[in-house]
């Protein structure tokens, strides 16, 4: 199920409405031309996961939809409303927010001042599952050290401080960039379980990743990602099956 | 005895103004990564424009509050239309408040004059009293409660308010403060004029002291810019500790080696860089 040239962004039904659609974007870190025209779109309440081998244009992805590195061509539209021209400070009013890569907590706040700043309002009628006791209900440990300051955290805490701050935006698409990076399988089979939450409450995600099994176990549908493109989508069972596609995009 | 304790007490008195005057400095470093040259001017700037209201109304209160605010909104207006547009540039950045601080001299001399004018005191603080059977200038006194005053209220600002949370957030990372929606420009501008209102308290407060006349800006600027590389960009506290040591090392300096005075600052900020690279309370 390989996208034909020309072929419609998702490749699905045109009927359910679009959490995101990324459209032909170009980015560039000073020469260096890293996104040559991405274009994907995640369903509403679906999760859509990004794969790649290192230094493909993930990361760079992420950031560009989230307004940190700017595009110089193309269009990114959240909920209908195209947000290309928003500064990044303005993107979390369609409900936006980001778990970054590396985690990147504040190692001078306390575990609750993270999640403090990071608190907003559900948009329109949707009901706020998310605040700082839902967090500290999701992950107690971050409970414990509400008031240690994160630079004493353990790579596993800060991974769940960095997820809290993100739900914290109550957001209706949230970008998880390597969630699983470093982290013990006990606590992936946490995440596992808590994007499944997240799903049912009707977020949508779209979720760059390196681990397969976790990815393809929460995904909805696949873009496979090679040199700043996408070059290849599918549905997360057609990718197991596909050996071709496996070697050569991801080098299993 | 009476050496130690006067030399203690002078050196003290000037930490603190140099404190209050390097704590804007230091904070608008850490979050902006602004090398501000013309921070000196701001203090130059508040006590001239203290003395002049004193002068005018005859309270020091008035003075202070006008000098402090009259100095923040231009240090506001300079974030918004000039530095905001090289914003991440720090070379521009350093040049353009370089031109500042000659362009603000300049305006001073010229509205001001070229004499050296002390600010008057508040009346209520002239005189002296008795410390362990010396005498010493209330004024003085009344300036290192000053500054321990404006110590304990940064640190609680900065510590346990939503702002200084997002300050110490945009510290550690700025980039993800704006992921997170929240409006840094808007947090950049109110820091710059902090600082720059913070610069313009230390002229008013240093003014009765080491009063006002041109070059005044640049050589406090110098003892602020030693204060916060001894102490560590970006850090409150680093500054406070850095403060005490140029305010000490300075008085004592300057009574034993009169011939010396700047070199007896360089000395010990020399020795700290070489054991404690980022300073005494440096951000890694
Ligand atoms: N700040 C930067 N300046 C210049 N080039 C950069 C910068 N960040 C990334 N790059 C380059 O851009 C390309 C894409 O990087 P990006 O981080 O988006 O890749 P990625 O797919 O997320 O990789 P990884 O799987 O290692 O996280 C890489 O070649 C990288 O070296
Ligand atoms: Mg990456």
């Amino acid at each position: 199920m390989s996208l034909a040239p020309g072929a419609p962004a998702a490749g699905v039904e045109g009927c359910v409405p679009e959490a995101l659609r990324v459209d032909d974007l170009h980015a560039y870190y000073g020469e260096s031309f890293v996104l040559q025209g991405v274009t994907l779109s995640v369903k509403a309440g679906s999760i859509g996961v990004v794969l790649g081998r290192n230094g493909v244009g993930k990361t760079t992805l992420m950031r560009s939809i989230m307004g940190l590195t700017p595009s110089r061509r193309g269009m990114v539209v959240i909920s209908g409303r195209d947000v290309s021209t928003w500064a990044a400070h303005q993107r979390w009013v369609t409900g936006l927010a980001l778990v970054p890569q590396g985690r990147r907590i504040f190692p001078s706040l306390t575990v609750r001042e993270h999640l403090e700043i990071g608190l907003r309002a559900p948009r329109g009628q949707r009901e706020a599952h998310w605040s700082v006791e839902a967090v500290f209900d999701t992950f107690p440990r971050l409970r414990e050290r509400a008031g240690n300051r994160a630079a004493t955290l353990s790579g596993g805490e800060r991974q769940m401080l960095a997820v809290g701050r993100a739900l914290c935006a109550n957001p209706d698409l949230l970008l998880m960039d390597e969630p699983t990076e470093g982290l013990s399988p006990f606590i992936v089979d946490e995440l596992t379980r808590l994007i499944a939450t997240l799903k049912g409450q009707g977020v949508s995600i779209l979720l760059v990743e390196q681990n397969l099994d976790f990815a393809l176990g929460v995904a909805d549908w696949v873009h496979v990602m090679e040199k700043g493109r996408i070059v290849h989508q599918c549905a997360p069972l057609a990718l197991l099956a596909d050996e071709a596609v496996k070697r050569r995009y991801l080098g299993l | 005895m009476s050496f130690w304790i006067v030399n203690t007490l002078n050196g003290l008195s000037l930490a603190m103004v140099l404190f209050v005057l390097s704590a804007g400095l230091t904070l608008v470093f850490g979050l902006m990564q602004i090398i501000n040259m013309a921070h000196g001017s701001f203090y130059l700037l508040g006590g001239y424009i203290a003395l002049s209201v004193i002068q005018a109304s005859g309270s020091f209160i008035a003075g202070l509050v006008t000098a402090c605010v009259a100095v923040m909104l231009l240090g506001a207006g300079i974030q918004r239309l000039m530095l905001q547009r090289l914003h991440k540039q720090e070379l521009p950045q350093s040049l353009l408040t370089l031109g500042l601080l000659f362009i603000i001299a300049d305006v001073a001399f010229w509205l001001w004059g070229g004499n050296a004018q002390l600010v008057p005191k508040p009346a209520m603080l002239e005189g002296a009293m008795t410390i362990l059977g010396v005498g010493y200038p209330v004024y003085r006194v009344a300036i290192i409660g000053m500054g321990l005053f404006v110590a304990v209220l940064l640190w609680l600002l900065l510590e346990r308010t939503r702002v200084g949370a997002l300050v110490r957030a945009g510290m550690d990372d700025e980039e993800m403060v704006r992921a997170m929606g929240i409006n840094i420009p808007l947090i950049f501008t109110g820091m710059f004029a902090f600082g720059a209102g913070l610069a313009a308290l230390g002229g008013v407060l240093g003014g009765p002291l080491l009063g006002m006349f041109p070059g005044a800006d640049f050589e406090v600027a110098l003892l602020a810019f030693v204060v916060v590389t001894v102490g560590g960009l970006g850090s409150v506290r680093g500054a406070f500790l850095g403060s005490l040591l140029v305010g000490l090392v300075d008085n004592f300096g300057a009574a034993w080696f009169p011939q010396f005075s700047l070199f007896t600052v360089i000395v010990p900020m020399v020795i700290v860089l070489a054991i404690r690279p980022t300073g005494l309370a440096g951000r890694a």
